[in-house]
């Protein structure tokens, strides 16, 4: 194979006229470069330096948040935590950040097994077959690495610039524990690769790191869930008594990342090793994985069958139907709901324990949670619309179309509220109707405002359906909480409850009219 | 052709950073089998997403059976039927579904409906996967659950993209078959293919477009005397057409 320059730039490898180390790492490095800008791709094809943009925009307002933070901390002068609850506090925050790079990592595993499908075309280059897999690994350990920095290095570079160098050691314990969850987030793919064979791993896999997801939320919460304040001290010396000691292994970890040298050298040593042992002892299995899953569907085959049946074919019923069989049909897109669901669960602690409203208050997080689950749906079914032609060529208005997908989108969370609102019916039958009437607001706000702003995508990027408009998610929390005020304030028996739900309702009202229903779906730009 | 056209479009224009369609002229009669032939680019598909209501032409009108297709669009549509090259299906709905669906789009009468797909599985050789989810089809499949979902309402103007791309011989032989037997029954059929033996042996009659033009039509005979090229085969006188448009500016 000879050297060539592509048009980005990206000198070809040169594996004949080489020797020695050269040989080896010049195409490995070559590889990796590719990996790394298809990796960055998979971001977005059209809006990379809008991507970009933001990311460095979100970052500063991170490193300006994690500076306040850490300025509240150091000003606080807190009297000293007994042994071993610094060590359980940082474990802690290890394990949670291990939590979320776990989750990466088994998504980017299973994505590079499944998705990429250019396995069979590198495989059959005259690469060697260990070096691709290396380069795959290395890459998936980049950005699992990548994404834990992102979250963790700015609330220690602002330590670190209050002064406190200890935190100097996160540049070191962050890889580290990068390599250990790429290395589980491998093994686990492949685990149940050999487990639960090609079909089902990984719609099991996706469920698995939702879950990931999910845990990682909840861990975030455990202060909150536990009530343990930092200035109380006989609370925190019973804990601590509660704790082993502060020699037991377990807190090895976080004195590694305190910069204790022997427990660090065992971090390094045991990451290291990890990586290693995974990336070349699975490389044969991850390639025979990747092989059999470029052969099969992706879903789990449907071994029930069922009953022969009369047709139903009213135009709208049809509609809706058909969306809910694709949602009911996806369990990875059901966790992916949970999982956003989930990340509002700070604020639900939030109002939970500031008792906002009275005890009423607590239940107002389910009109948040109402919108959200509506938007989220709603989106599914207009923008992650998988045959945009089929329905824009049947003899049906626009208007008729997306008026079944908005209720389709809004059957579920009905259904997900009657519980919920039984039971606040069972408290008060007026808490229930406030909750009603705001949910359903907040429900239909969230709704409209995904019908306004809606694009074309496919609706395995649910997940990344904040990232893709940002001032649209915006827009959802806001419309929540603009609903939560009204159901607040029209528990308080105010007329003042009409504001802020107009405050919702009208913006919306005056675009749709603009709209009126006539926008037909987003259809892609594609020209043929 | 007959007293009423199956398809009238006259002076069909489209543009998006340059031409695409550029007064286009067509007519054809119901129950014709019509083909549409030109190079990568020429403008077959926009023609096609313009008829079918998926792209608002720039200028231009389309007639579907006399209606009139840029105004009253739902009735149009309601005769016709569209085939991508890509199979618009869901990978999460069995084919029995996938047809149930399309039914519902069309308000087809459920009883006929359950009648017509049974009939469209069995002949496409996909009745017994009638329970398996689409995800599990390889793609001659799909583009075979697709067709039945185009023809299930019985439509009496087909519009066919590169059906056959992809099809291995047996399903491709299956797919043309069923093709043929709507084109006798009465069905209006057009299509677009790069495979030009299937033109040759499938169409009545072929129209050669480039740059959006319509260069030549007529059936194969016509087209070879037009050419001087007699005795040759299609492919011969389709590449002798589109070479002397080379020089055709943009």
């Amino acid at each position: 194979m000879t050297g060539a320059v592509d048009q980005d730039g990206v000198t070809g490898p040169i594996l004949r006229d080489r020797s020695g180390l050269a040989a080896v790492v010049g195409p490995i490095a070559w590889l990796f470069r590719w990996e790394l800008r298809l990796q960055w791709r998979s971001f977005g094809r059209r809006r990379r330096r809008r991507t970009s943009v933001m990311i460095a925009l979100m970052l500063v307002i991170w490193q300006l948040l994690a500076l306040g933070i850490a300025y509240g901390f150091v000003r606080a002068d807190l009297p000293p935590l007994p042994p071993p609850l610094p060590f359980a506090a940082l474990t802690g925050a290890l394990f949670f950040l291990f939590l979320g790079m776990s989750s990466t990592a088994l998504d980017a595993a299973i994505q590079a097994i499944y998705a990429r499908g250019d396995m069979d075309l590198l495989l059959s280059s005259p690469f060697p077959r260990h070096a691709i897999i290396l380069v795959r690994v290395t890459a998936i350990a980049t950005s699992v690495c990548l994404g834990g920095a992102l979250l963790a290095l700015p609330l220690a570079n602002a330590f670190i610039l209050l002064g406190q160098r200890a935190w100097l050691m996160a540049y070191v314990a962050i890889p580290c524990l990068g390599l250990l969850a790429t290395s589980s987030g491998l093994i686990l793919a492949i685990s149940l690769f050999r487990l639960l064979g090609a079909r089902m791993t990984r719609l099991v896999a996706q469920i698995l790191s939702a879950l990931l997801g999910i845990t990682f939320a909840l861990t975030a919460q455990v202060p909150n869930l536990l009530r343990v304040s930092d200035t109380d001290l006989p609370g925190l010396t019973r804990l601590a008594e509660g704790l082993p000691g502060p020699e037991n292994i377990v807190w090895w970890p976080a004195r590694g990342a305190l910069g204790e040298s022997w427990p660090l050298a065992g971090l390094i040593a045991l990451s290291l090793g990890c990586f290693a042992a995974t990336a070349l002892g699975l490389a044969e299995r991850f390639i025979t994985s990747a092989i059999a899953a470029a052969g099969i569907g992706t879903g789990a085959r449907r071994n029930r069958v069922p009953a022969e049946r009369a047709f139903r074919t009213e135009p709208q019923a049809a509609l809706r139907r058909k969306e809910i069989r694709l949602l009911v049909r996806d369990p990875w897109l059901l966790t992916q709901i949970a999982r956003q669901v989930v990340f509002l669960l700070p604020l639900t602690l939030v109002v939970w324990h500031a008792q906002a409203g009275g005890s009423s208050g607590r239940w107002l997080v389910l009109i948040m949670t109402a919108g959200y689950m509506a938007g989220g749906l709603t989106w599914l079914t207009i923008s992650g619309e998988d045959a945009r032609d089929l329905l824009a060529s049947a003899p049906l208005t626009p208007g008729s179309i997306l008026r079944a997908k908005v209720q389709a989108a809004l059957l579920p969370v009905a259904l997900f509220m009657i519980l919920p609102l039984m039971v606040a019916g069972w408290f008060s039958l007026w808490l229930a109707f406030c909750l009603a009437v705001c949910a359903a607001g907040s429900a239909v706000c969230c709704a409209v405002l995904n019908y306004l702003y809606r694009s074309p995508a496919r609706r395995n990027l649910f997940a990344r359906r904040g990232a893709e408009n940002m001032l649209r998610s915006m827009a959802e929390l806001l419309i929540g909480a603009t609903w939560s005020l009204t159901a607040f304030l029209m528990l308080n028996r105010t007329l003042w409850a009409l504001l802020p739900a107009a405050v919702a309702l009208l913006p919306l009202h005056r675009a749709l009219r603009r709209s009126s229903w006539r926008g037909a779906l987003p259809q892609s730009s594609v020209r043929r | 052709m007959t007293s009423q056209d199956a398809l009238r479009i006259t002076g069909l224009t489209k543009s998006f950073d340059k031409p695409a369609v550029r007064g286009l002229e067509l007519r054809l009669g119901q129950g014709e089998f019509y083909g549409l032939l030109g190079p990568n680019g020429a403008g077959k598909t926009t023609t096609l997403r313009m008829i079918v209501g998926l792209l608002p032409p720039d200028s231009g009108s389309i007639e579907i059976f006399g209606v009139d297709a840029l105004a009253d669009p739902i009735a149009a549509k309601q005769m016709i039927a569209w085939l991508p090259d890509e199979p618009m299906l869901y990978d999460k709905l069995t084919p029995l579904e996938y047809l149930e669906f399309i039914a519902g789009l069309w308000r087809i009468d459920p009883r006929r409906a359950r009648t017509q797909a049974q009939f469209l599985l069995e002949a496409l050789d996909l009745w017994p996967q009638r329970h398996d989810l689409c995800e599990e089809f390889s793609r001659g499949m799909k583009q075979k659950a697709a067709l039945a979902g185009a023809l299930i309402h019985d439509p009496k103007l087909l519009l066919l993209d590169e059906p056959l791309t992809g099809l291995d011989a047996a399903i491709a032989r299956q797919v043309k078959n069923l093709l043929l037997d709507r084109a006798r029954n009465g069905c209006t059929i057009v299509l677009t293919t790069h495979i030009l033996d299937v033109a040759e042996r499938l169409v009545d009659r072929i129209g050669i477009i480039q740059h959006g033009e319509l260069l030549a039509e007529g059936n194969l005979e016509e087209l070879r005397t037009r050419t001087g090229r007699q005795g040759s085969s299609l492919e011969d006188v389709f590449l002798h057409l589109v070479a002397g448009q080379e020089s055709v500016p943009a």
